[in-house]
């Protein structure tokens, strides 16, 4: 089970309200390769695992993208928060506006609502990593693509950070992956019993 | 900024650094269950971790409803929340 500490993993602390970062930023909240993916990929994926390693791995980075999550809602919520109708309303936020008004809702930056066709669980192990090794890469791109389009360093260092996880989330599941790979038993495991 | 609102940032801030290393011993750990350097580094972080949180409860309000120290009052539900500045 989980429990919830009364704070963010790193500080969030948005001076300028943006509500067209807010729009792209999103994406990282209800997105194709998003937080929420993240979460809901691992966490359902370990049910289905063999092994302790990816057992413990799986819910221990599928938490950790859940702090993720909380600190790109706060992003979104502090970049709209102070942003007046007119901004809003001159920007790509502007349909999500009507909808949500400044309240926080996953979807994609493009409008498309989060759905759980954003990932995959195959009940196999190898499958299962190997999507994830794929997951932390689309993720890292993602934040490569918001810091491309912002100026904000307030929110930059914040972005920065995430997208570092990411990188750090690959290396271990490769590790994971390496484990599972040497410890197959001697028939093939492409025949699943 | 009052004093105590200056200590109580100053803390929170020690204690997402010490929490996000002990994080990152975590992880690792889960992939090496028996490097015992890796072992020894968790358990000193998450002594100090510890020392640094209960200050925290003690003195600025609980990490969780569990650390709810006042007998008269609910201070869980107290603002500020994380996402809030």
């Amino acid at each position: 089970m989980w429990q919830y500490q009364k704070k963010l993993q790193i500080p969030v602390n948005i001076k300028k309200p943006n509500p067209k970062l807010a729009n792209f930023i999103i994406s990282q909240y209800g997105g194709p390769d998003g937080e929420l993916s993240a979460s809901m990929r691992y966490l359902s994926q370990r049910f289905s695992m063999k092994d302790d390693i990816s057992k413990a791995l799986l819910t221990d980075i599928g938490t950790e993208e859940l702090a993720h999550l909380e600190i790109v809602g706060a992003l979104v919520h502090q970049l709209t928060k102070n942003a007046s109708t007119a901004e809003i309303e001159n920007s790509p936020l502007a349909l999500y506006y009507i909808d949500h008004g400044k309240g926080v809702w996953p979807t994609s930056a493009a409008g498309q609502a989060y759905t759980s066709m954003s990932f995959a669980v195959k009940g196999d192990p190898i499958a299962d990593l190997v999507e994830d090794l794929a997951a932390e890469q689309k993720a890292r791109v993602t934040y490569d693509n918001i810091l491309r389009m912002s100026d904000d360093p307030d929110v930059n260092r914040v972005i920065a950070y995430l997208r570092e996880r990411e990188i750090v989330h690959f290396q271990r599941f490769g590790e994971a992956l390496d484990r599972v790979q040497k410890n197959l038993p001697g028939k093939s495991p492409y025949h699943n019993c | 900024m009052t004093g105590y609102e200056k200590n109580k940032e100053k803390l929170l801030r020690q204690i997402q650094a010490l929490a996000f290393a002990q994080n990152e011993w975590v992880l690792f750990l889960d992939t090496h269950p028996h490097e015992q350097r890796a072992l020894r580094e968790y358990h000193k972080i998450t002594k100090h971790l510890q020392e640094l949180e209960e200050c925290y409860n003690e003195n600025f309000g609980p990490l969780t409803p569990a650390d709810v120290r006042s007998e008269s009052d609910w201070t869980w539900v107290n603002s500020p929340w994380p996402w809030e500045k």
